[in-house]
């Protein structure tokens, strides 16, 4: 990837770019995390995405307030523009690093997607579709994985990105939403979500009992899969980049659910990955 | 004879007891078996879902304290699960800074001490590197917003995925399991003890007659 990087001209150059930028903010929040939980900054940094390296990251583990993160190491990395919207946020706790993350990806996300309709069909088309698709399931993620937690409701639809299938409408109905069966009767209304739905125990994680039941995260996988494959389809554009990366990341993720069921005893839900060929 | 009728038959009463409660321990053994079983793999299913990384040992201290320990009463013979409140746990953690701050401050004054001595160029720098380290170490430990919480579910975010708070539930019911296991198994062998010396009695009660 780097040596591909180095060798590109614009714009690949910079969709590449674009590509790193969320690895980097994943970088960012882990050693921002681990270094509150006092883990050894060495061992953060190994454990940091290669993808996402920039050069002032070890500094990270020195900064105590999002003042200090900004002034000291951000300012002067790819993300500096993104991190003024989380300015408002002083204390680094649990609630606020989660804020900081969704809100550092949802501004990188809709600066892609602004970066990619700058581009021209058929990137433009083909990177709208995918992170559209991105967009709204980071909506539903977000809105499942906060129920029952402190974060209040205004600031759940705050951490919604502003693209996708689903703004403005849904997301203002999912931030206000208590649990998984007013979830779906949102997502029932979008053609593109209904057929995602037959068959999904909502309430099951992945891989439910014995490996028939599908959960809401399969089938995501699911679509995202097959968006990225059909990025194939076209040519003389820069999506096949992003999708081949992301198929990769799903292969990954299949190899790992493959050992764990082996290490774990459960050969019955070995099939359960997300197939890509 | 009528003595050797009623130990024969308390031994078998005794045996009942000890199967019965051997049952138990089989039932209770194998359904902790299965929640454990699902709770891992819940925890594989989260760790799928959020993200490798974002699930892991990385995130967590390894300082971290239990806020959920056994406690063995051996004079009632009785094992039950404490369960320590926030306050408590806060208490304990700022118990263990208030000692570590005192070896820093040792450690600043000798490293203070060391710089005023060094007149060598590359004495300086290590000393200042130290000093920064200390420095850096100092202001993360003084920061307001350092980890205070019980629940070690926030150790991997605020937006953990369901699975995730599954695994939690599965492993605390678990545990209260494994200490019932605990309290029968010494039950268990308590009651073997007394059956046994129950069968040696009637033996040598035999073979004396």
């Amino acid at each position: 990837f780097q040596y591909l990087q180095q060798n590109a001209a614009e714009p690949i150059s910079k969709f590449l770019d674009y590509i790193t930028y969320g690895y980097m903010i994943d970088n960012v929040i882990l050693l921002i995390t681990g270094t509150l939980h006092e883990r050894d900054t060495h061992d953060l940094l190994e454990k940091c995405h290669p993808l996402g390296f920039f050069d002032s990251m070890p500094a990270l583990c020195v900064a105590t307030t999002v003042q200090d993160l900004y002034n000291t190491v951000m300012i002067d990395s790819p993300l500096a523009a993104y991190f003024r919207e989380c300015l408002s946020a002083e204390d680094l706790n649990e609630l606020n690093i989660e804020i900081i993350r969704n809100t550092l990806y949802k501004a990188y996300l809709e600066d892609f997607y602004l970066y990619c309709q700058g581009l021209g069909e058929p990137t433009a088309a083909i990177m709208a579709d995918i992170l559209n698709f991105e967009a709204d399931r980071r909506t539903v993620n977000i809105t499942i994985n906060s129920f029952g937690t402190e974060l209040s409701k205004d600031d759940r639809s705050k951490l919604y990105p502003r693209l996708g299938n689903m703004y403005p409408e849904a997301q203002t109905r999912f931030a206000r939403v208590d649990d998984m069966d007013q979830v779906k009767a949102i997502l029932e209304q979008y053609g593109e979500y209904r057929s995602l739905l037959v068959g999904v125990n909502l309430n099951a994680s992945t891989g439910g009992a014995g490996g028939n039941e599908l959960s809401l995260e399969d089938r995501f996988f699911s679509k995202e899969v097959q968006l990225n494959k059909d990025a194939f389809e076209q040519q003389f554009h820069y999506g096949v980049f992003f999708s081949w990366l992301r198929l990769k990341e799903q292969e990954i993720r299949n190899v790992v659910w493959i050992a764990e069921c082996i290490s774990q005893q459960q050969k019955d839900k070995i099939n359960n990955y997300t197939a890509i060929y | 004879m009528d003595l050797h009728k009623s130990t024969n038959q308390k031994i078998d009463d005794g045996l009942l007891e000890l199967l019965d409660e051997f049952s138990e321990y089989q039932r209770i053994r194998e359904s902790s078996n299965a929640l454990l079983r699902q709770a891992f793999f819940d925890l594989s299913v989260a760790r799928r879902s959020a993200g490798y990384q974002w699930i892991s040992a990385d995130m967590y201290s390894g300082r971290a304290q239990a806020i959920t320990t056994v406690d063995v009463d051996p004079v009632a013979d009785n094992i039950s699960i404490v369960r320590k409140h926030r306050q408590e746990q806060c208490a304990d953690e700022a118990q263990q800074e208030g000692s570590s701050e005192g070896l820093r401050r040792r450690r600043q004054a000798s490293g203070a001490t060391a710089s005023a001595d060094s007149s060598d160029g590359e004495k300086d720098e290590h000393n200042s590197s130290d000093m920064d380290e200390q420095t850096a170490t100092e202001k993360r430990n003084s920061a307001p917003s350092r980890v205070r919480s019980d629940d070690p579910l926030l150790w991997f975010g605020m937006l953990v995925p369901p699975a995730l708070k599954k695994a939690q539930g599965g492993f605390v019911n678990a545990l209260d399991q494994i200490v019932q296991l605990a309290q029968l198994k010494r039950q268990l062998e308590a009651k073997q003890k007394a059956l046994q010396l129950m069968l040696d009695q009637t033996h040598s009660t035999s073979d004396t007659d």
